[in-house]
C-alpha cells in the first residue's frame, strides 16, 4: 500500500496530464457531435462580441467588396419583384399542386429561388466570423435568439445553400456550412429529381461530393444540383453547386461525383437564415 | 514578472490571435498559434501541477474562440508538462530558477530547441484533433509543418522583441 502511494505521488505529475488529456479528449469527442456550442452558452456571448468588434473593423477594408455584393442582390431582387408583378408565381403553384413540377428554364437569374415557397421568412444577417481551414468549419452571424432565430434553421446565401444553425446566444448564432464533415443535406438532380446526399470533405472549400447516385441515374457534367424540400430546414430548389465531375467504376453500384459548390464561403458577407412557418405544427405530428 | 503584467501580455496574444491570425487562411493551410509564447512564459518556479492547469485554461480560452472544445487544451496541457522536463536538462538546478522561460534564462541554442519541441508537439496534437481522422493525412501534416514554421519565426520575433527592449 504504501509502496503504492509512493508510486502514485511520484508519478503525479505524468497522471495529472493523462488526466487533463483525457478530459480535453472528452470534450473533443462530446464537440465532435456538433451540437456543442451551447455548452459554451454565456461564453459564446463574449467570444461572439469580440468577433463582431474584429469584424466591425476588418469590414471597412472590404467595404467596395461587399457593396459590389450588395448591388447585385438588389438587382436580383428587382428583377424578382417585376417577375413578382408579372405573376408567373401563380401559375408555378398551380403546377406543383397538380404533381407535374415543370421545371423553369434552369438559368438562376430567370428564376431565382428564393420565391420558391412562401412558407418560410427570412430574417437577414451578416457574417461576422469564419473559418474554411478545418474540418469541422463554422460561421458566426450577427442576430441570435432575439431576432428569432432558432438552432436547426436552413441558412442561404445570394449564391445559394450556405449551411444549419448549431445554437443561438442572444445576439448571435453559430452555422455549421455546408463545408462542415459532419452536415450531410438531402439534395437532388434538378433535371430529374434524383434524391441523393451532399457530403463535404477537406480540404477543397470549393468542391463537394454528391453521394448515393445508382449507376441506373442519368447524371452529366455541368447538371445542376438543389436541395431537395425532403425537411423543413429548406425549401426545395435551392441552389448547391454543378456538378463539375462524374465518375463510374466497373464494378461499382455508385457514382462517385463533385459538385463545384454555388456559395463560395471565403467572400460570403450577408446571408438569409431561413424561418419555416409551420414548423411547430410540423414537429408536433412527425 | 508580477500577475497582472503576465496576464496583460497574454490578453495581447489573444487579441493578436483572434483578431490577425485566426483571419488570414492562408490557402487554408497556415494557420499560425502565438498564442503558445503566454505558456513559454509561465514562471518556472510555480509548481507543475499548476502549470498544467495553467495550460488548460489558457487552451480553453483558445477553444471558445474557435467553437471546438478540447482542441487547443490538449496541445496546451502537452506543453505546459513537456516544458520543465526539457528546462531541466538544460539547467543544473531547476529548483532555483525564478520567472519566465527566455533567451537569457537559458541560452539561445537551449531556447530555440525548447521553443522547436513545444510548438512542434503542440501543433500536431492541435492539428490531428482537429482534422480527427488519418484519411487525409497528407494535408494535415503539411499543416503542421507549415504552421508550426510559421508560429516558430513569430514567437521567436516577439523574443527578440522583448529582450532588446
Amino acid at each position: 500500500m504504501r509502496n503504492l502511494l509512493q508510486l502514485i505521488l511520484r508519478y503525479s505529475n505524468f497522471l495529472l496530464l493523462l488526466g487533463l488529456e483525457v478530459v480535453a479528449f472528452v470534450f473533443v469527442l462530446r464537440g465532435n457531435k456538433y451540437q456543442q456550442v451551447a455548452a459554451a452558452g454565456a461564453a459564446n456571448v463574449v467570444t461572439a462580441s469580440i468577433q463582431l468588434m474584429s469584424d466591425n473593423i476588418a469590414s471597412y477594408f472590404r467595404l467596395r467588396a461587399d457593396n459590389a455584393q450588395l448591388l447585385e442582390e438588389n438587382a436580383r431582387l428587382n428583377a424578382e419583384i417585376l417577375e413578382l408583378l408579372n405573376g408567373q408565381t401563380r401559375q408555378r403553384d398551380v403546377n406543383d399542386t397538380i404533381m407535374t413540377r415543370q421545371r423553369e428554364p434552369l438559368s438562376s437569374e430567370e428564376t431565382p429561388y428564393i420565391r420558391a415557397d412562401l412558407d418560410y421568412s427570412f430574417i437577414p444577417a451578416r457574417v461576422i466570423a469564419f473559418s474554411d481551414d478545418r474540418h469541422h468549419n463554422y460561421l458566426t452571424l450577427n442576430k441570435g435568439a432575439r431576432d428569432g432565430v432558432t438552432p436547426d434553421m436552413g441558412v442561404i446565401g445570394k449564391d445559394g445553400i450556405v449551411g444549419v444553425v448549431q445554437s443561438v446566444s442572444t445576439h448571435f448564432s453559430v452555422v455549421a456550412p455546408v463545408i462542415h464533415e459532419g452536415i450531410f443535406i438531402s439534395a437532388m438532380i434538378r433535371k430529374n429529381d434524383y434524391m441523393a446526399t451532399l457530403h463535404w470533405h477537406a480540404p477543397n472549400t470549393r468542391r463537394a461530393a454528391l453521394e448515393d447516385v445508382a449507376r441506373h441515374v442519368d447524371v452529366q457534367l455541368g447538371d445542376t444540383i438543389v436541395t431537395s424540400g425532403m425537411s423543413a430546414i429548406f425549401p426545395a430548389d435551392v441552389p448547391v453547386g454543378i456538378v463539375s465531375d462524374v465518375s463510374l467504376g466497373e464494378g461499382d453500384s455508385y457514382y462517385d461525383i463533385d459538385v463545384a459548390l454555388a456559395t463560395d464561403f471565403n467572400s460570403l458577407r450577408t446571408v438569409h437564415i431561413l424561418n419555416y412557418t409551420h414548423r411547430a405544427e410540423l414537429d408536433s405530428i412527425q | 514578472m508580477n500577475w497582472l503584467k503576465y496576464i496583460g501580455i497574454f490578453v495581447m496574444l489573444l487579441f493578436l490571435q483572434v483578431f490577425l491570425l485566426d483571419n488570414l487562411h492562408w490557402l487554408g493551410l497556415v494557420h499560425p498559434f502565438i498564442y503558445l509564447w503566454a505558456i513559454l512564459m509561465l514562471p518556472i518556479e510555480l509548481p507543475r501541477w499548476l502549470q498544467m492547469f495553467i495550460g488548460a485554461a489558457i487552451g480553453m480560452v483558445m477553444d471558445l474562440f474557435t467553437h471546438a472544445p478540447g482542441i487547443h487544451m490538449a496541445g496546451c496541457v502537452m506543453a505546459a508538462y513537456l516544458r520543465p522536463l526539457m528546462v531541466a536538462g538544460y539547467v543544473q538546478d531547476i529548483d532555483r530558477m525564478k520567472g519566465a522561460i527566455t533567451i537569457t534564462a537559458i541560452g539561445m541554442g537551449n531556447y530555440l530547441r525548447l521553443l522547436a519541441v513545444l510548438v512542434v508537439v503542440h501543433h500536431t496534437i492541435v492539428f490531428m484533433l482537429e482534422a480527427f481522422t488519418f484519411s487525409h493525412f497528407g494535408f494535415t501534416l503539411l499543416q503542421i509543418i507549415l504552421s508550426s514554421l510559421f508560429s516558430y519565426a513569430l514567437i521567436l520575433m516577439f523574443e527578440y522583441l522583448r529582450k532588446n527592449t
